[in-house]
């Protein structure tokens, strides 16, 4: 099949020469995500994002002592951590409502005083295994993200407050990414209309949890920016054609998203069925893309292959610990099956079905929906059920509106760039479950939060531009405005309920 | 078709922030600050002994104290309360009667105490033990002291104004505690900067944005001419953006 470039007649490379200013929907699109960021990123306390304290700390021993987490005895987390935590109350406010984190300013006072006095070496030596902390809970994860992050940790000098919130508010430029990514996503499936693409960026962009996980440090935030990179690079080669710098550049983002989170694996089958789709049009003339598709493999594989062999010469786990792994030993703790597992994750249980007691409720629900859509702090601050509800119509409607778009066009295009979602979907969805359905068995516990669907949110951003276009023609422009409307204000109350949790 | 899609904008936005101010003008709370100790270990206070968790620092003025009491299964024990300050000074006093069941978490109305650094003990007055409730000395500055001897425990205590006050009253403090351990360069202020720009900027900025849309969209609502009938491969690719 010939390339689609070549049916209009257009030089690909054009788009990149004539590629002008910034679109001024889209900049506005950005200048509110970057407050709200900076908002979010102010508001809440220290420590109170999951594994918040645990990011940071690997991130303090690359920048400090330039090494990785481990779990040799020893201190989890420096000095000058430890005094914060437990002077701002991090460890014993989090998850538990009743509780908060310090405000009185005499205590902060009393703290400045303290950790003033301390040596520069309190900065140091943390990352082992402690027997009150045991080993930090994110050594697992490959070390980009931090690596970023050793940026603002050592521009901002000033004490361990100082650093870790602009540790924090490096990590918004990384949503800025995201939006931005999802709106070039947007942009080449329906041809630069601005107001789909507002729209479908603004879902990613205003979307509570996206931004709340975004704010915060997280390597997930890295995942965001990186997958939404993948996606429109790689709808770019489906709908255009394989080029070098195109391959190359999806390689790498690729190859960048699994060095910040193993889950990143998950992109590489729906990268390889786009280079597959790409190269199978191009059949007749495979020999021009013989560089392209070499080049891109590169990419990919040689900095992953680098980080294995790095891991595996420093005798650590080169993907994340993997839940459930420590129990297989001695042996299974709820008896289930595969089968019965997922059913009961996504439909409600039958009679004749056993429960399984970490997830009693129906999780497609309680983890998808409600801690997809909003669970701040360490999870424990919730909207009122009813609006998770509506959210879950919502969202389930827009995903069945952008598939009924797909099917009536049957533009092998856009099929090919679904297919490629639904790979990395469907990889990224399977790979969750199983290590949830190993934790269920051998350990009794859930692992699941809504929080790790966030990297495939530039999905629903599509699906929402494309359900615009089921509308009669002239609601479509009242409908995005009610949607704006609706993520701002979903965005104030969200912002709301985390002030009054923490400081009411 | 900008007008329907602002006003539509408008409305929606409009009818939230009313919601969003009607519950925060109702939602109503008591809490002056919380040690921050979860009730998990109950330590006996015989009778006549007195139990003192010192320091607390008083970030907020109030006007009774929660505690969590156990009594073994049995009727409550009278309890006296007093606020000192660290050189013993009284500052307020309370009782508690005895009669209340176990492992309740009685208010005990003190009258007001400003702020400042304070000791605050119970004494047993009754004829039998009571447990009073506190969680290990992990976290919280001070500890709690019984009879002089310092426990490794701290006491969970829970300090609370005697007139409730909304969300919408209290978001001056809100943000005086928002500002509490963070960046030196961040105040209340920068909180009431941020909720100025989160409720003015933002849905204005938004607006534009809907605007600017709609204009580069020719006004032609989205989605209608490229994507109804041309198909996506026979569309110039241009700009990528």
């Amino acid at each position: 099949m010939p390339s689609p470039h070549r049916l209009a007649n257009v030089p690909p490379m054009r788009a990149v020469r004539t590629g002008g200013a910034v679109p001024p929907a889209l900049a506005l699109l950005l200048g509110v995500v970057a407050i709200l960021g900076v908002a979010w990123a102010l508001l809440v306390p220290l420590a109170q994002s999951p594994d918040e304290d645990a990011h940071f700390g690997y991130a303090q021993v690359l920048a400090e002592d330039f090494r990785l987490p481990d779990e040799k005895p020893g201190p989890t987390y420096t000095s000058e951590h430890r005094l914060v935590a437990e002077r701002a109350r991090s460890f014993q406010t989090a998850q538990l409502l009743d509780s908060r984190t310090e405000w009185s300013a005499l205590a902060e006072a009393d703290w400045d005083r303290l950790q003033a006095r301390l040596p520069r070496s309190a900065r140091r030596r943390g990352g082992h295994a402690d027997e009150f902390s045991g080993a930090n809970a994110a050594r697992t994860n490959p070390p980009a993200y931090y690596l970023l992050q050793a940026i603002p940790y050592r521009l901002a000098g000033g004490d361990v407050v100082d650093r870790w919130y602009a540790m924090r508010l490096f990590s918004v430029l990384l949503l800025l990414v995201a939006v931005a990514a999802t709106w070039l996503l947007i942009g080449e499936l329906t041809g630069r209309r601005r107001l789909l693409q507002l729209v479908g960026a603004a879902a990613v962009g205003l979307q509570p949890m996206e931004l709340f996980i975004a704010s915060s440090i997280n390597p997930d935030a890295a995942l965001m920016a990186t997958w939404a990179l993948a996606f429109w690079l790689g709808a770019r080669i489906l709908i255009r054609e394989l080029t070098l710098p195109a391959g190359v550049a999806l390689a790498s983002v690729t190859a960048l998203a699994i060095l910040t989170k193993a889950t990143s694996y998950a992109l590489v089958p729906g990268v390889v069925t786009v280079f597959a789709v790409a190269l199978s049009r191009e059949r007749p003339r495979l020999g021009r893309f013989r560089l392209p598709a070499v080049a891109s493999a590169a990419a990919l594989g040689l900095p992953v292959l680098a980080w294995l062999v790095l891991s595996r010469s420093l005798d650590r786990a080169a993907v994340n610990a993997v839940a459930g792994g420590g129990g297989a030993d001695a042996g299974p703790a709820v008896d289930v099956s595969l089968v019965n597992y997922l059913w009961q994750f996504y439909l409600p249980k039958l009679p004749f079905q056993t429960g399984i007691p970490p997830i009693e409720r129906l999780p497609v629900f309680d983890v998808w929906v409600e801690t997809g859509w909003g669970a701040f702090g360490w999870l424990e601050v919730r909207f009122p059920e009813p609006l998770y509800v509506l959210l879950g119509l919502l969202t389930a409607a827009v995903l069945l509106a952008g598939a009924v778009v797909l099917v009536r066009r049957r533009r092998p295009a856009e099929l090919a760039v679904a297919a490629f979602m639904a790979v990395v979907t469907l990889t990224l969805l399977a790979g969750l479950h199983w290590v949830e359905y190993r934790s269920i068995v051998y350990d009794a516990t859930s692992f699941n939060q809504g929080r790790y669907l966030l990297p495939v949110l530039p999905i629903l951003g599509a699906a929402a531009a494309a359900a615009l276009t089921l509308l009669p023609v002239r609601a479509r422009p009242a409908v995005a405005g009610a949607a704006l409307g609706g993520l701002f204000i979903l965005q104030a109350a969200s912002l709301a309920v985390v002030a009054a949790r923490f400081y009411a | 078709m900008r007008k329907s899609a602002l006003i539509a904008f408008a409305l929606v936005a409009c009818a939230g922030l009313a919601a969003l101010a009607a519950v925060a003008a109702t939602d109503e709370r008591r809490l002056a600050f919380t040690l921050g100790v979860l009730p998990g270990v109950p330590v006996e206070l015989r009778p006549d002994s007195e139990a003192c968790q010192r320091p607390v620092w008083v970030s907020e003025p109030f006007d009774r104290v929660q505690l969590q009491i156990g009594t073994y299964g049995r009727a409550g024990q009278p309890l006296a309360v007093s606020v000192r300050t660290l050189g013993g000074r009284e500052l307020a006093q309370g009782r508690l009667g005895g009669g209340y069941p176990d492992v309740s978490r009685p208010d005990i109305v003190v009258g007001e105490v400003d702020r400042g650094r304070v000791a605050v003990c119970v004494e047993n007055t009754g004829h039998r033990k009571v447990a009073l409730y506190g969680g290990p000395s992990l976290a919280a500055v001070g500890a709690l002291w019984i009879d002089g001897s310092r426990t490794e425990t701290d006491a969970t205590m829970v300090f609370l104004r005697d007139e409730p006050r909304s969300l919408l009253a209290l978001l001056p403090d809100i943000f005086d505690h928002a500002a509490v351990f963070k960046p030196a360069w961040v105040g209340a202020w920068t909180f009431w900067l941020l909720a100025a720009l989160l409720f003015a900027a933002v849905p204005v900025l938004l607006g534009a944005g809907l605007r600017a849309a709609l204009r580069a969209d020719g006004d032609a609502p989205s989605g209608a001419p490229a994507t109804a009938s041309a198909p996506a491969q026979e569309r110039p690719p241009a700009r990528v953006r």
